[in-house]
């Protein structure tokens, strides 16, 4: 045996003898951990939905009622010549009825309401943009004397509404998840920061000798970081089952709710297994390191 | 081997532990050094022993300025000189021989070299059949045979002792003498902090005087006695 395993497996006795604090302390960084990966998978979700959608943007034209189908049918047609327009597409009021009830086709009291004779939809045309981030590319046909009285609404405008509304729940999750996350994981390392002080006060004979007969700074803190590694690392293996079983409970519901913009939770989840691993880990054995060599600082004044 | 020069320790509050201390200790001296409780013996010992740092002066050992070891120095320093203490700080819960293990492992020895050595060194000091014994199954006199042991692990040049033979009864007190004059005739220096006025006056060597912090007198070939 040399230094580094006498170290790592007087690490580990100490882990172990220590029984249900070592338990205590284990719990609390799991607890932490789960949280943070609960913030990190929210947001990477949520930019991903963000994402998703800035991608769908497309913009559809609504006309008035009183617009002729020719003349809707000329505003296509130049529309799409543009050259960022990858499709357009003619949608009249009867189809648009249709559509609305292949979405609403199990809401019974809403399809009474609506019938062809009062039918509230208005004729459209919908072009997918080749680049999403130029719309405004369609402005010139648009925004002329002749297409603007016919057009009741364009859509992409308020797809952009929603993408900032998204953007600052995002945001708000991001400070609420850093703050939140910075409490808990204080809590963990005053928690582990304890637990290794009083493993370090059953051993300070030893310490001193140690000292004393030259075991050098690193040797004797060295049991003590691996004893605060061994609870991250046990704490990520946890907090990883908890984290991947809360999404297989509540995944389909969530994947449900999102169904329009096709997010699979469960397969979101599978697909980031790597990064909620690393930042865990990461996090995990952070929280045993710093916690661990607070509490032998003192101990190392020579 | 030893050189301090006018060294000044002061603790916080300012409380004065030594001052204007010159010393100097040779290559395998034997040196006693004497003084009341409170006369700055122990200050001395954890200045050799860089536990402490001078307030002022400078302290040399083996040409070595050790009054500014940085705290990574200080392990490398130690496994250099032995030292031995009244209350032996052997650990209960080890045997014998894995407490003089012990030494050996914290400074990165591999276990195969410490097997080979721990008998060695027991030998030497006479308690080879005490190997797996704990320190609790051993009088007073074995157990501090069993901290010089460990002090020795390093093959040091220097070996500081202060009060070994403070807890021990005369005869016992007298068999550790004997050990370390043994241990100087093979070459190490020996420091001796100690009250005990018997065992000085015996042994016919350089004595050193501490009162009130200063060195009052220092002796070729002294005696026990703490006026100037």
């Amino acid at each position: 045996m040399n230094s580094f395993t006498r170290i790592i497996k007087s690490g580990f006795v100490s882990f172990y003898r220590n029984g249900w604090l070592s338990v205590a302390a284990t719990g609390i960084v799991t607890f932490a951990l789960v949280l943070v990966s609960t913030f990190v998978l929210l947001l990477l979700l949520g930019s991903s939905v963000i994402k998703n959608i800035q991608q769908k943007i497309d913009v559809e034209v609504f006309f008035k009622d009183d617009a002729k189908v020719a003349d809707i049918i000329t505003i296509k047609d130049q529309l799409a010549q543009n050259s960022n327009a990858a499709s357009v597409r003619y949608i009249s009021k009867k189809e648009a009825l249709e559509i609305y009830k292949g979405q609403n086709d199990r809401n019974q009291k809403l399809l009474n309401q609506i019938s062809e004779e009062a039918n509230p939809l208005p004729a459209s045309v919908q072009v997918k943009a080749k680049n999403p981030d130029k719309l405004d590319a369609f402005n010139q046909t648009l925004e002329s004397d002749f297409a603007k009285p016919m057009i009741e609404s364009r859509s992409d405008k308020e797809n952009r509404d929603i993408i900032q509304r998204l953007q600052r729940i995002v945001s708000f999750i991001r400070s609420l998840g850093i703050f939140i996350s910075l409490v808990v994981l204080t809590f963990a390392i005053l928690v582990v920061f304890n637990t290794i002080r009083i493993t370090i006060f059953s051993r300070r004979e030893e310490i001193e000798i140690m000292r004393l007969v030259g075991a050098s700074n690193w040797y004797i803190r060295g049991p003590f970081v691996v004893e605060g590694v061994f609870y991250g690392v046990i704490a990520t293996a946890i907090a990883m089952l908890i984290v991947y079983l809360v999404v297989l409970a509540f995944g389909p519901a969530l994947s449900g709710y999102l169904r329009d913009i096709n997010e699979d939770v469960p397969s979101y989840f599978r697909a980031n297994l790597g990064i909620i691993l690393v930042v865990q880990l990461i996090t995990g054995i952070g929280v045993g390191v710093i916690s661990s060599m607070i509490a032998i600082r003192r101990h190392l004044k020579a | 081997m030893i050189k301090m020069v006018n060294v000044k320790k002061t603790y916080p509050k300012g409380i004065l532990a030594l001052e204007d201390v010159n010393l100097s200790i040779g290559a395998n001296e034997f040196v006693s050094i004497v003084g009341a409780s409170g006369a700055g013996k122990s200050t001395l010992i954890r200045l050799m022993i860089a536990e402490e740092r001078p307030s002022e002066g400078k302290i040399f050992v083996n040409d070595r300025d050790i009054s500014h070891l940085s705290h990574k120095q200080v392990p490398y320093y130690r496994r250099k000189i032995g030292v031995v203490f009244q209350d032996f700080k052997l650990l209960d819960q080890k045997t014998v021989g894995e407490n003089i293990a012990f030494a050996m492992e914290v400074s990165g020895m591999k276990t195969s070299e410490i097997k080979k050595s721990v008998p060695k060194i027991l030998k030497m000091v006479g308690l080879l059949e005490k190997q797996q014994a704990f320190p609790k199954q051993l009088s007073g006199g074995e157990i501090q045979r069993v901290a010089i042991a460990r002090a020795l692990v390093h093959q040091p040049k220097l070996l500081i002792a202060d009060e070994p033979t403070g807890n021990l009864d005369p005869g016992n007190a007298w068999e550790i003498i004997q050990l370390l004059l043994k241990i100087n005739q093979f070459g190490t220096t020996v420091i001796l902090a100690t009250h005990n006025k018997e065992i000085v006056d015996a042994l016919q060597k350089r004595v050193v005087t501490l009162k009130d912090g200063h060195i009052i007198k220092d002796q070729k070939v002294g005696r026990y006695s703490l006026k100037k």
